[in-house]
């Protein structure tokens, strides 16, 4: 029996609804008073129709060679460390690069598996510490310094 | 261009641009020999560092870790069984069986001088080739140039692994992407739906950083630490001697050749070289019968066509501005960066630019001779480093990098979103390749298309009926989409389970 939801199905379907919504955005009163080719959105038109017969055909595709993405062995770690990445690229510029990193490296660490609170304490703060250094005060390229101290 | 080398060479002969390409084939090499961080990753990692520096050596920089990481992946590959990059792969066949012998600094040794052998012959391929192929183009209106995109557009069939249309879908995702923000043409924004943050697009180094590094680390993140094998015994590299090239040097000069044309071909890439200068050296080599055994001419063949590809590469990138793979649409990313549009103009316009380019290619594939030798030792405990300490350091430095671009905290976002975009996608076969290259094509594709329309009044056939150059670019165009399709038609025909 075909197996017709699956993984790779629902990502194709994402992409496709995603194009198909943001094609019909392109319907809108503000694009409708120049001419096709003047329209700014005449070329995007094009490809996003493009990219719905793609993720079309790609998925009949999956769906015909029941073809399906390989498992996934550590959900959870990986969702922590996703959220704990986009929190640390969210952090740089508002509490400082040394003082979202250290958190950071705690986490990541701990997520590749390495438990030794020695070692994982060392790292967080000596590899942070000397990117500082090396941009701070070799390279003279600041990088953003948290609230609390204009040091790091 | 000949007679810009002596300005170009005094451009070169300076401690910041020399201390430049020595650090950057450091760098590559060092990064290169790491698994799981590859050209691709270690060009993206040291890009935004280049926006601070002149266009010489941010430039230079790149190419140093280009051809640097190239090299360094035979040292995994021959050390642990495992290529650090890709285009290492075929050197595992016969490297790491040496090395088990406990000729690891022999392999090393063999590797080095088909590696330098190989970037030297490309460095002065580009040197004479490029321009000559830029001149071509010294004509091109806007629908030339639109034709001329389209084709290299093509090679989006060539990087796409596994699957045809999930390549073509992810160039497609990659040239919206490009497009979203201001219209080139009436600065009308689109698609950012009130976030004066998209007005000015989607940063491309963010994007790539995020679905190649960024997603690279997620998908080590998701699985169990592998094992690493066994570090075999290395005392450092041994140096064939000349007598022991004997019977060789036909094998190492048909590799060059092999790499240099490969290389100058978008989308093949230098994995593809090694593999096939690998295949043909294994059935015109006198010492065939011991490929796979941990024969010399086998990593002599994959290293001398791996390295001869980087020059090939950057051929059509530099003369045409059109990038064979992602590297070389990496770079092409960063020349415009810097204000630099590639193609003749720039040749007739800046030539000591170009020939210190040139100039400093040749000089990196020196380097990597007295480098690759020292470095060699101490890549090798490196590669004894955890997963995790370098993946850690390797998200460290993309948010540094970034950082780095604009200091925007947006762009931050959009690195770390594309990661999850890259992991999703590479969990589906969604190669990522032809999503960069259709980020870094699109703009000129759409301006290009619109301009020609404009001028033709609308009529895309005039395109090819009064426009020869665009019309045989078509053609062209043509057969490199038909070919690999009739191709895949053909094999699967001739495939036992269909018969």
């Amino acid at each position: 029996m075909l197996v017709i939801v699956s993984e790779r199905v629902l990502v194709l379907l994402a992409v496709l609804i995603t194009a198909g919504a943001l094609f019909a955005s392109t319907m809108g009163a503000e694009y409708r008073l120049l001419g096709a080719v003047q329209s700014p959105v005449f070329f995007p038109r094009i490809i996003l129709g493009l990219i719905i017969v793609l993720a079309l055909v790609s998925m009949m595709q999956d769906i015909w060679a029941q073809d399906t993405a390989p498992q996934v062995e550590k959900w959870g770690a990986l969702i922590v460390f996703v959220i704990g990445s986009l929190l640390f690229a969210n952090a740089i510029t508002r509490l400082g690069f040394m003082v979202s990193a250290v958190p950071f490296c705690v986490l990541a660490l701990w997520v590749f598996g390495i438990r030794n609170l020695w070692v994982t304490a060392i790292y967080a703060i000596a590899v942070p510490g000397s990117i500082v250094f090396l941009f701070n005060h070799v390279l003279k390229l600041p990088l953003p310094t948290s609230p609390f101290t204009y040091l790091f | 261009m000949i007679s810009a080398i002596p300005d170009a060479l005094a451009l070169l002969l300076t401690t910041e641009a020399l201390l430049t390409l020595v650090l950057g084939t450091v760098l590559g090499i060092v990064l290169g020999a790491m698994p799981g961080i590859g050209s691709t990753v270690a060009v993206a990692m040291v890009l935004p560092f280049t926006l601070s520096m002149g266009q010489a050596p941010a430039i230079l920089l790149l190419l140093a870790v280009y051809a640097g990481s190239v090299y360094g992946g035979s040292i995994s590959a021959i050390l642990i069984n495992t290529p650090g990059t890709p285009q290492s792969a075929a050197t595992c066949f016969d490297g790491y069986p040496m090395a088990q012998r406990g000729e690891a600094g022999q392999a090393l040794g063999w590797a080095t001088i088909a590696s330098v052998v190989g970037g030297l012959v490309s460095a002065v391929v580009l040197l004479f080739a490029a321009p000559q192929l830029a001149a071509l183009a010294l004509n091109f209106g806007p629908i030339e140039t639109f034709a001329l995109v389209l084709l290299g557009l093509t090679c989006i069939v060539s990087v796409s692994s596994g699957s045809l249309v999930k390549g073509l879908l992810a160039g497609a995702i990659g040239i919206f992407l490009a497009s979203v923000g201001g219209d080139p043409i009436t600065g009308q924004p689109r698609f950012t739906f009130g976030n004066w943050q998209l007005i000015s697009g989607f940063n491309l180094l963010a994007v790539v950083i995020g679905i190649f590094a960024l997603s690279e680390v997620f998908i080590r993140a998701s699985k169990k630490a592998e094992k690493v094998s066994e570090l075999a015994q290395f005392r450092g590299i041994v140096v064939p001697r000349w007598r022991e090239w004997t019977g060789r040097k036909k094998n190492l000069a048909k590799s060059v050749l092999i790499g240099n044309v490969i290389g100058v071909l978008p989308g093949t890439g230098a994995a593809t070289a090694a593999f096939i200068s690998y295949a043909e050296g294994k059935r015109s080599s006198p010492n065939k019968e011991a490929y796979g055994t941990g024969e010399p001419d086998g990593i002599v063949s994959s290293e001398a066509a791996n390295n001869a590809v980087t020059g090939g590469a950057l051929v059509p990138t530099m003369a045409l501005g059109i990038p064979g793979d992602a590297i070389t649409a990496v770079m092409l990313a960063t020349l415009t960066l810097h204000g630099i549009t590639p193609g003749f103009r720039l040749m007739e316009d800046n030539p000591t630019l170009i020939a210190a380019i040139f100039a400093g290619f040749f000089i990196i594939n020196l380097l990597l001779l007295p480098l690759g030798m020292g470095l060699a030792r101490v890549a090798a405990p490196i590669l004894r480093m955890r997963e995790g300490f370098m993946m850690t350091g390797v998200v460290l430095l993309c948010g540094v990098g970034i950082y780095f671009v604009r200091g925007n905290p947006f762009d931050l976002l959009v690195m770390g979103f594309a990661g999850v975009l890259g992991f999703v996608l590479r969990r589906q076969k969604v190669p990522m390749a032809p999503l960069v290259i259709g980020m870094v094509l699109g703009p000129t594709l759409e301006l290009t298309l619109r301009q020609g329309l404009i001028l033709t009044r609308g009529d895309i056939t005039a395109f090819a009926t009064d426009h020869p150059i665009a019309g045989v670019l078509f053609g062209v165009t043509a057969l490199a989409l038909a070919v690999p399709v009739a191709r895949s038609v053909l094999e699967r025909r001739r495939s036992p389970e269909s018969t």
